[in-house]
């Protein structure tokens, strides 16, 4: 059974819906950007106000309420008095909204989640690399130290603590990370048969998902992620030469033809497995529908791209104009998507995705991942840490396998990473799409794609509209 | 005004115009009474095939000119009075009663009990095994009508529709339009508070519990929800004791129980999925 690529805490890294793009105004000549009646330049997607974001579609005016995601379509008289309230303080928006049947109690309050159970974690099993990609937040795999690999009790143990607290019934994700994962195959595969034992004993469900560069995969380790249903990500940043700049060999060698020639008895069996491409932007690669479409054909299950915004070295990073470039590439693909499913078609653009599913569901959150929460990172020396990348960094400790959970910092770090506490996020309409922004990212760069997420998100509202009239059958299938 | 909620949020939380608060599922009664969000007696609305019937009253609503009988065509505004009637000798008789006599005193001096009238009961109930008979057999069924005004009576052959999709305890398609299972509510509030929050059952919860099967798969057992105390019984095959059903008046928890006790929140259990909750 396919199931939705993008399943699993620890994998959502990249393909989350607020990591993805938004929107240019279609119709302008300066993407993001068109001119409003008082003069100034303004995008339809800047924030007007922090409880509703109004937006056009060919199906008439449609209002996105912040408050529980809701979408809804609106006649011109609502449009109007919603159109006037927004540009006023809370207490005329609240009014018009209570009049129109569209306020509700709000549904997200100040109070952090406390003390959550681990339902995810993902284990570098190698802080090593054989790759030399210039962004690297792992900075060539070894996270600025030495070169380690997981200790097979180390890696053991990581498995066992997973299952502590599982109940009959619940599911929980073990991800391999690195550095480059499959050098250390073997922790791999023992800490994997480890958790289906302890799943099957504790009557619960275990998904895997492994990231990796691709360079090192065998027929055998084929035949493993098949057997245990993997979702396989594969870091692919474009087709051929596009690839090789960014993700060479440590000796400047290319790798874009080992990966492919490694993968793709991958992707010509993808049973119980699912092999997805997950592609980082920088301002070298930005050719993204052409990138999209190459990739979708040599079968991928879905395709995602992710833009640099934080590299330690600070190279590659992203920035405003690369962005703009980005976030209109994103909506010609996105534009292709509402054809291509309009027609009935597949077409597995990862970002695309996880938008419409999270925009129809009404997803509502105050953080943007389970970092730090119900998923954490387990270092090669057994260190928890609030993710995957914050290997070797104190700002996302969270304490050890051995003596546990650090409560107390990892209740702080919930408290604090709360999107409530976030700027300028508390007046932001698309605070609980996005989340406040990946945590390590914004840490150490802060928030410079807030108008690309934005504009991502308005597009995908204006999408969702046009699909959910145009396929409800796409909706209805869940 | 135009307003239409598109995604899942949305349709979940649009208050629309004239819905009570009640309207929404984080206040609505099925969130704290599980089976009390909707009125099955709406179903009885279209028993019989071609006539619609108010579920309270007994009056013809509607008669529908594509599938109801001839001499149907013109019962708006009756009301039904009997179901499964016979003829005999030009007299009607028999057939199951689905209205009550109103008994009490009356007005002599000194005062006498007699018939002070009839009223309707949930007059559905009493066709539920003319339902499971007939209901989709197309075998007709002599009903009769009478003009509350005119006295006027009327007998009718109908079809009992089956209410129940086929081979499915789903309700079916044909016997109520939407929304109108939730256009009458149970309403558990005020003095039905008690009798509600503790003794009433609705029938979409499970009054037989904690059933275990045998070794070989068969049925074995289980619990009248009823029971303050969980009756067992050793159980020869396995050697263990086993939920044992029971009905034994003694041992079955009554109204008065409720009413009395200050405990009440301690003898009765919550079952969820079937079993007690842990």
């Amino acid at each position: 059974m396919k199931s939705d690529p993008n399943r699993g805490w620890a994998k959502t890294e990249g393909l989350s819906i607020m990591q993805r793009t938004e929107p240019a105004y279609l119709n302008s000549g300066k993407v993001g950007q068109v001119a409003v009646s008082d003069g100034a330049d303004r995008s339809p997607s800047d924030p007007l106000h922090p409880d509703v974001h109004l937006f056009e579609t060919h199906l008439g005016p449609h209002v996105f309420i912040v408050n529980g995601s809701q979408v809804y379509g609106l006649g011109p008289r609502e449009y109007a008095s919603l159109s006037a309230a927004q540009r006023e303080r809370a207490e005329g928006l609240n009014f018009v909204l209570k009049d129109l049947g569209l306020h509700s109690p709000p549904l997200i309050d100040d109070a952090p989640i406390n003390s959550p159970p681990i339902r995810a974690l993902s284990l570098a099993v190698a802080q090593a690399c054989n790759l030399g990609c210039t962004y690297c937040y792992a900075q060539q795999g070894e996270f600025g130290g030495a070169a380690k690999r997981m200790p097979m009790n180390v890696a053991l143990a990581a498995v066992e603590r997973l299952f502590a607290d599982v109940k009959p019934g619940d599911r929980v994700n073990l991800a391999f990370l690195g550095g480059e994962p499959l050098i250390a195959r073997g922790v791999i595969q023992a800490a994997t048969e480890r958790a289906v034992q302890l799943a099957t004993r504790r009557h619960g469900r275990v998904d895997f998902s492994i990231t990796t560069n691709g360079t090192l995969i065998s027929p055998a380790d084929a035949d493993f992620f098949d057997r245990y249903g993997f979702a396989v990500s594969i870091s692919l940043d474009g087709v051929g030469d596009a690839h090789d700049v960014q993700r060479p060999f440590k000796n400047g060698r290319g790798s874009y033809a080992r990966i492919i020639a490694n993968v793709g008895p991958l992707l010509a069996r993808q049973n119980k497995m699912q092999v997805s491409a997950r592609v980082t932007v920088t301002p070298r690669n930005l050719q993204l529908r052409d990138t999209l479409d190459r990739l979708i054909a040599l079968g991928f299950h879905s395709v995602g791209f992710s833009p640099m915004l934080s590299a330690p070295s600070g190279r590659e990073e992203m920035d405003e104009e690369s962005l703009t470039v980005m976030l209109d590439q994103m909506i010609e693909c996105g534009r292709e998507f509402e054809s291509r499913v309009s027609a009935g078609e597949r077409y597995p653009f990862a970002n695309m995705v996880t938008a419409m599913k999270e925009i129809h569901r009404g997803t509502h959150r105050p953080y943007p991942c389970g970092a730090g929460a119900g998923y954490l990172g387990v270092s090669a020396d057994g260190e928890l840490s609030a993710c995957h990348r914050f290997v070797n960094d104190g700002t996302g400790r969270m304490g050890d396998l051995a003596a546990g959970v650090d409560l107390v910092r990892q209740n702080n770090w919930l408290a604090e990473r709360h999107v409530h506490r976030q700027e300028p996020c508390r007046s932001c309409w698309a605070r609980y799409l996005c989340g406040g922004g990946c945590h390590h990212e914004v840490i150490h760069r802060g928030r410079p794609a807030c108008a690309y997420i934005r504009g991502w998100l308005h597009y995908c509202l204006q999408a969702y509209v046009r699909l959910l009239h145009s396929r409800p059958d796409y909706f209805a299938a869940g | 005004m135009k307003i239409e909620p598109k995604n899942l949020s949305a349709q979940l939380n649009y208050e629309a115009r004239g819905n009570p608060p009640g309207a929404h599922p984080a206040s609505a009664v099925g969130n704290f009474f599980p089976g009390l969000e909707f009125n099955f007696l709406s179903a009885w609305r279209r028993i019989f095939i071609g006539i619609e019937i108010n579920e309270s009253s007994g009056d013809v609503m509607a008669v529908d000119a594509d599938t109801a009988p001839a001499e149907a065509r013109k019962l708006v505004g009756f009301q039904l009075v009997g179901v499964d009637v016979q003829v005999v000798n030009g007299e009607v008789t028999g057939g199951i009663p689905i209205q009550a006599s109103v008994i009490g005193p009356n007005q002599d001096t000194p005062p006498k009990e007699a018939v002070l009238g009839q009223i309707y009961l949930e007059w559905g109930n009493a066709l539920a095994k003319l339902h499971q008979e007939k209901g989709g057999t197309g075998q007709p069924v002599l009903c009769l009508f009478q003009h509350p005004d005119t006295g006027e009576r009327r007998q009718v052959s109908l079809q009992v529709r089956k209410l129940f999709e086929p081979d499915s305890a789903l309700i079916a398609r044909t016997a109520v339009q939407p929304g109108e299972l939730t256009q009458s509510l149970c309403s558990p509030w005020q003095t039905d508070f008690v009798g509600c929050a503790c003794y009433y059952w609705a029938a979409n919860r499970p009054d037989y519990i904690n059933l275990w099967d045998k070794k070989d798969g068969s049925h074995g057992g289980g619990h009248n929800w009823l029971n303050p105390s969980r009756h067992s019984k050793l159980d020869p095959e396995s050697g263990e004791y086993k939920p044992f059903y029971t009905l034994e008046s003694a041992k079955t928890l009554k109204h008065e129980d409720i009413m009395r006790l200050q405990d009440w929140e301690t003898r009765l259990h919550f079952v969820i999925g079937g079993k007690d909750e842990e």
